[in-house]
């Protein structure tokens, strides 16, 4: 096993271990058809959601209170540390891919997009990723 | 049914790629559906609607123009190719998307041709002019 390997694996038994987060983590792709996108009215929009393996580290930093009739919700923006065996360079690249949170029942808590990704790299291999990211829907 | 100031802004996107079918252009706005929808896009024209004031007779939405491009030869044929769109008319017919197919509200989307100006803006990373542009119409 290649040293690089060799740290992911730990990398991922950490994340494991320490489980640094109350929610459950996934990518979700959205695909966009029909419609006219120049003005922002998209005919359909479909979701795909995979829950992240290992789970990421979620660091909240909230910098806003808004409320609702019923509830306060904090404006935050994150700082996640993610292995590259669950978050790929094309995958934080992508355009079309942003993060969302939910509690274990698979209710939807939060959306975030990516606004920037830093890659940790020991011999010339991604051993793991600091993402930052922003909170854009509240459920 | 959309409002007036909505159908201003569909129009005036669609005034602009429509007539610029060889320039990107790119709405600024906040989409949840669309994480990249309110970065700025590179080698592309990038319009973001700010302040809206409304009147009696006649309202204005505010269109900021952002033309971005890693060459600046380009950049420079962007701005000549908006220039020369904003100086071939002053108004366009304002039409109502809130369908596919859009239709006439009988007014019209209008601009100070003689005031269109382009401002360059100083980065390092492309090279940027900036244009604000009021765009007038009858909100009732």
């Amino acid at each position: 096993m290649s040293l690089a390997s060799a740290v992911i694996s730990k990398v991922n038994s950490a994340l494991t271990t320490v489980k640094a987060t109350d929610r459950v983590v996934c990518k979700r792709l959205l695909s966009r058809g029909g419609g006219d996108p120049l003005i922002g009215r998209v005919g359909s929009v479909v979701v795909t959601d995979t829950v992240l393996n290992p789970q990421p580290a979620v660091f909240r930093q909230p910098v806003e209170i808004t409320t609702s009739q019923t509830s306060r919700s904090s404006v935050s923006t994150y700082s996640i540390i993610a292995s590259p065996d669950s978050l790929s360079e094309s995958d934080l690249s992508n355009k079309d891919i942003i993060l969302v949170f939910k509690n274990n029942a698979g209710t939807l808590l939060e959306e975030v997009f990516i606004n920037s990704f830093v890659p940790y790299v020991i011999d010339g291999t991604v051993v793991g990723w600091k993402i930052t990211a922003r909170s854009v829907v509240r459920g | 049914v959309d409002s007036r100031v909505q159908s201003a802004r569909d129009t005036f996107l669609h005034f602009l790629a429509d007539n610029l079918t060889s320039v990107t252009i790119h709405p600024r706005r906040r989409d949840a559906n669309d994480p990249s929808a309110d970065e700025l896009a590179e080698n592309a024209v990038n319009v973001e609607f700010t302040g809206v004031s409304f009147g009696p007779d006649i309202s204005e939405q505010q269109a900021a123009i952002d033309v971005i491009y890693t060459d600046e030869r380009t950049a420079v044929d962007t701005v000549a190719q908006l220039w020369n769109l904003f100086q071939s008319a002053y108004y366009t017919p304002l039409l109502n998307y809130t369908t596919l197919t859009p239709v006439a509200t009988g007014t019209n989307l209008m601009w100070d041709k003689t005031a269109v100006r382009f401002r360059r803006v100083y980065s390092g990373d492309y090279t940027h002019y900036t244009c604000l542009l009021p765009l007038k119409f009858r909100a009732v």
